[in-house]
């Protein structure tokens, strides 16, 4: 059981590194939000689509995936010479102007660097994105969350086998839940 | 193993928060409303939107809401002047109806998992409710613990058992995933 239990605790750990630190830095920032910068680098491009496009603001912002424009498709709306799209990923934020009349598609770009994607990936949530990566993503959040919850119940018992490390062990155990508990209990019953 | 312990509660608040985003979002995300009720209420004569939305701040005082914030004041289509006070335990969406002179109140609370999802959220350390402040620093360490808890379990295994070749491929798994996914999302 011990043996078990040590090496799922290993395997977790080191496999979810990443995503853990990636967590860790990117609340950080949030936290500390004067010690990054979180400007977006804003450029244009113009793009003459095919004839052939379906008057459907999803099919128009599909047609700009392969030359750049990917990300979830978010806010629609109509404008008296055609749509206005938003389209969105952790990394970039578009916004498509359209024109039904020439097909033609002015498209604002908004890159962030890495402190901005860490923040949009700590507040991806779910896998019902239309852009398939970002489902990948919340299904390893998911799978990291569950891992967390995990480490930490394999890391009490790994503790607890140490008879040496006992005492204080209980006494920091003692403090985090008596704090922790305390005060979850304080605010949810304000 | 010192963290850990210190620290084991907040990666258990951490871990539901990931788990309650990952199965339940946008509208799911809180329970059904309370039913609403109405209280008279009456401002000065000539009170502005402003003054309004304080004086109704002040005489409701919901536990650890705080003010409105002038970009969230706007009346509606009949005139009526809608305020939001959003808490950690829920949302109290008020109408401030002035033909009435009344403010319709309606209550929705926050799921157990989302209150602790909305906790683990709580790091501005000049929150005005002491619990809240209490709160936010607490999460404070545990964001530094998490960190590193993270980089000393790495050096731990690299330096107990660096050639166990399970944690090899667990560790080069892991982060080739992260790594590809952020090229694909960045």
């Amino acid at each position: 059981m011990y043996r078990l239990l040590r090496n799922t605790h290993l395997f977790l750990g080191v496999f979810a590194f990443l995503f853990l630190m990636m967590y860790g830095v990117s609340a950080l920032q949030m936290a500390h939000n004067t010690w990054s910068s979180m400007k977006p680098t804003v450029s244009e491009m113009r793009v003459t689509l095919p004839a052939d496009v379906p008057d459907d603001p999803r099919a128009i912002a599909r047609e700009l995936r392969p030359l750049g424009v990917r990300g979830d498709i978010g806010e629609i709306g109509a404008t008296p010479a055609g749509y206005k799209i938003e389209v969105a990923r952790p990394g970039a934020y578009y916004q498509i102007d359209y024109a039904r009349a020439t097909h033609d598609a002015k498209v604002r770009i908004n890159t962030t660097g890495l402190m901005a994607v860490l923040n949009r990936i700590h507040h991806l949530r779910g896998a019902w994105h239309d852009y398939a990566p970002l489902n990948v993503w919340g299904a390893m959040i998911g799978l990291v969350s569950a891992g967390l919850i995990l480490l930490g119940v394999t890391g009490i018992y790994l503790w607890f086998t140490i008879h040496s490390e006992r005492a204080i062990g209980i006494v920091l155990l003692a403090i985090n839940l008596g704090i922790c508990v305390t005060l979850l209990g304080l605010v949810r019953t304000a | 193993m010192y963290i850990g312990l210190l620290n084991f509660s907040n990666l258990i608040v951490f871990g539901i928060a990931g788990l309650a985003a990952t199965f339940q979002g946008g509208r799911d995300r809180i329970l059904a409303s309370e039913s609403a009720r109405y209280e008279s209420f009456t401002p000065p004569p000539g009170a502005t939107d402003r003054q309004i939305a304080d004086l109704v701040f002040a005489r409701f005082h919901f536990p650890l809401a705080e003010p409105v914030g002038d970009w969230a004041l706007h009346r509606d289509a009949a005139g009526n002047l809608p305020l939001e006070f959003w808490t950690v335990n829920g949302i109290h969406r008020l109408l401030y109806q002035p033909k009435q002179n009344r403010v319709r109140i309606e209550t929705i609370p926050s799921s157990l998992p989302f209150f602790l999802d909305d906790m683990h959220t709580v790091t501005e350390l000049n929150q005005k409710d002491w619990r809240m402040r209490a709160w936010a620093w607490y999460n404070h360490v545990a964001i530094w613990s998490l960190i590193a808890m993270a980089i000393s379990g790495v050096y731990l295994w690299l330096a107990s058992r660096p050639g166990y070749r399970v944690a090899q491929y667990s560790f080069a798994g892991g982060t080739a995933i992260f790594i590809l996914l952020y090229i694909a999302t960045r």
